[in-house]
């Protein structure tokens, strides 16, 4: 006779608590779940191309499930999954900006999926994309999407008002949206110039257009320069002249695009692709009539034969603590071909292999192509990636909102600017 | 031994406040269980004018949205009260608690823009002065008040209407028999009997109120720099905008404290007035 220990009945339900985890990772899963932005579901599965994943989605019998939110919730998301002991997101979308060491160990390395199963023509991804995404030595990230800015304009409004395009340079922006800004008949305003003032992009990249920078790749902050102090001094008089919609502060990036769209802003800073929303006959006033073209430079820039040019892109990621991670990488790898990079492309995406842009699908189907892939090559992230990054955000952001609405000066903005945000900064 | 309800209000509450007090005690961020920093989160708020800024307007929007809102809930339960017919006029008065407080901050963001509101032009071409809510924090924590305040008035409407309408009817004709008019029943009879009421509306509102965060989040963000920002949205930029739990949870612990400070003289009224023995 078998005696009923202790010890068996302990073992016995250990053995059957982890036997249907084990049976759960070698199972296929019903589906994978994604977090990211909207943008890049529209991307992968709508427009033009069509579903890109639907392939994928046939060969494997796996479901994608899309989890989207907005930019903080995203990451705030994805890395409280990632610090779990285990997670149910199979694959996640990560800003450039989030690339820190201490968001990245979070994730699986990727180099043994690499050498196993390699994406296609891996060099032809942007390398300084790439390299954003590595932790030391160690591949995290595999780059899917850019976002270069470009400005957009209403070429209806600009011709009522005796001009063709917005300047070429920073100089003459203020000149310009004196004859752009006006009332319609009906009663509304229509202002010259939006960008979103709860960000740093077009703070920087008018900083940019005068010469200067804010904070270099070295992590070093030239916010108390010149360049700085002209760029707030040029929001502060656009406010006070009223070239800006009233709400500016309080305007987030949907209030833009639809003040765009019904044409009460003239000229934004904006990612290439939106230009097919401001053109989009359902949703715009002026379908047809929304033209891109480089932001704002200055005459020294020019003579290099260089632009102005802001960029933030995205990568997809696989959080370490994820349950299928070999089919997380299948799907990486569909989403990275040439193929889909290209279908993505016309589907709204920023493709980040340089080849993309030479491919005459691309070409044809997105009218900007030629513009952006030239803007891509002088592009620079706003601001570098460190962990106090939210941080230096807000404080941007205050100083600009406050100088821009004449609650300081803009030189002591630029000063503080550059006091607050240093300790911040990686040694 | 404990009883369900016991256990029920233990793992509902007590567990995840107790938690929350000990993430406030670490330096607890993503991937990082946070090791122990003592009072160290508490001290960095303390030391923080923005928490300062955040306490200050949270404290002017609850008092005005409170107070204003308890006088208008009583004045129109009072008014509705004496009407007949009034199926009506509570549907409308009941309508912003149906609409998603998202929805509706929305709706009010557009109606009042100066350059395109279909509220803020026409008060403009009739002469008045624009309110400049974006660029203005004073303009901005008013237009937040009112927003609140539309949102918020069914409730405190509902329990004043419901005490004001158990007023015995033989205690206004006792009055006006004895000559009181309208202004005099109100204030001899109808305050007195609807004070308890009040009270327990003013307690709940403040308390709730202190968590003010989608109004001021969805039409300023807490600009313009960080000017009308208040205690929820300070809560919600250290915990999930730079990932610092500790100082999120300690914030969220100075949140019930204030709250709890400032309530208490209330809660001590409520008390005297209804429950005290003898």
């Amino acid at each position: 006779m078998t005696l009923l220990t202790r010890r068996s009945v302990l073992a016995g339900a250990a053995a059957a608590a982890l036997a249907p985890r084990a049976g759960v990772a070698e199972d296929k899963p019903a589906k994978l779940t994604i977090v990211a932005h909207r943008v890049h579901q529209l991307c992968a599965t709508e427009g033009p191309a069509g579903d890109v994943t639907a392939a994928w989605r046939a060969r494997t019998g796996v479901a994608l499930e899309w989890v989207t939110l907005d930019l903080n919730a995203i990451h705030d998301r994805l890395l409280r999954e990632a610090s779990l002991s285990r997670s149910q997101v199979g694959l996640g979308f990560m800003l450039n900006t989030r690339a820190v060491p201490e968001a990245l160990k979070l994730f699986e390395p990727l180099d043994p999926f690499m050498a196993s199963a390699p994406i296609e023509d891996f060099p032809d991804l942007q390398p300084r994309f790439v390299d954003t995404f590595r932790s030391g030595a160690t591949q995290v990230g595999i780059p899917c999407r850019h976002a270069v800015n470009a400005l957009h304009y209403n070429a209806a409004i600009l011709e009522a008002r005796g001009l063709e395009a917005p300047p070429p340079f920073i100089d003459g922006l203020l000149e310009a949206a004196r004859k752009i800004s006006h009332t319609r008949a009906d009663g509304t305003r229509v202002a010259a110039f939006g960008f979103e003032a709860d960000n740093y992009p077009t703070l920087v990249m008018m900083v940019r257009a005068f010469g200067g920078d804010f904070i270099t790749e070295d992590y070093k902050i030239h916010a108390d320069q010149p360049a700085m102090v002209k760029a707030l001094t040029l929001l502060r008089d656009l406010y006070a002249e009223g070239h800006l919609p009233k709400t500016i502060t309080a305007m987030s990036q949907n209030d833009l695009i639809g003040a765009m769209q019904a044409g009460q802003i003239a000229i934004e800073a904006f990612p290439f692709g939106r230009t097919v929303l401001f053109n989009d006959p359902k949703v715009s006033k002026y379908p047809g009539r929304f033209k891109t073209t480089f932001l704002f430079s200055n005459q020294d820039i020019q003579a290099r034969g260089e632009q102005v040019s802001t960029a933030e892109f995205w990568a997809m990621v696989i959080p370490r603590n994820a349950a299928y991670k070999e089919l997380a990488w299948d799907l990486v790898r569909e989403l990275s071909s040439k193929a889909n990079t290209i279908a993505e492309a016309i589907n709204g995406n920023g493709p980040v292999r340089a080849s993309a842009y030479r491919d005459p699908r691309l070409q044809e189907a997105v009218s900007y192509a030629a513009q952006e892939a030239e803007a891509l090559k002088w592009s620079r992230v706003p601001m570098p990636a460190f962990a106090k990054s939210a941080q230096a955000k807000d404080i941007v952001v205050e100083e600009m909102q406050a100088a821009m609405l004449g609650m300081t000066t803009p030189e002591v903005a630029a000063r503080n600017m550059a006091r607050r945000i240093k300790p911040l900064l990686p040694a | 031994m404990l009883a369900p309800a016991h256990a029920l209000l233990l793992a509902a509450l007590a567990l995840p406040a107790l938690y929350v007090l000990w993430l406030s005690v670490t330096d607890s961020s993503y991937g990082s269980g946070g090791g122990f920093v003592g009072w160290a989160n508490y001290a960095a708020i303390w030391d923080d004018r923005y928490f300062w800024r955040a306490l200050r307007n949270t404290l002017i929007v609850i008092h005005i949205v409170i107070y204003a809102e308890l006088v208008l809930a009583t004045v129109m339960a009072v008014v509705f009260a004496g009407v007949r017919r009034r199926r009506l006029l509570i549907s409308v008065i009941l309508m912003p608690y149906a609409i998603s407080e998202v929805v509706a901050v929305v709706i009010w963001k557009f109606l009042m823009d100066p350059d395109i509101g279909a509220v803020a032009r026409p008060l403009a071409l009739l002469g008045l002065p624009e309110l400049h809510w974006a660029s203005d924090p004073a303009a901005g924590l008013a237009l937040v008040s009112v927003v609140s305040i539309w949102l918020h008035l069914p409730f405190s409407f509902l329990l004043i209407f419901a005490a004001v309408l158990g007023v015995p009817k033989e205690l206004h004709e006792a009055a006006s028999v004895d000559g009181a008019g309208a202004g005099a029943r109100f204030r001899h009879v109808v305050l007195p009997a609807i004070l308890p009421t009040v009270l327990v509306a003013l307690v709940f509102r403040y308390i709730v109120a202190f968590r003010l965060f989608s109004e001021v989040w969805l039409l300023t963000g807490g600009g313009p720099a960080r000017t009308t920002e208040v205690l929820a949205i300070y809560l919600y930029k250290q915990a999930f905008s730079y990932a610092n739990f500790g100082q999120g949870a300690a914030a969220g612990w100075a949140m019930v404290v204030a709250s709890l400070l400032f309530a208490a003289g209330y809660l001590k009224l409520l008390h005297r007035r209804s429950f005290a023995r003898g």
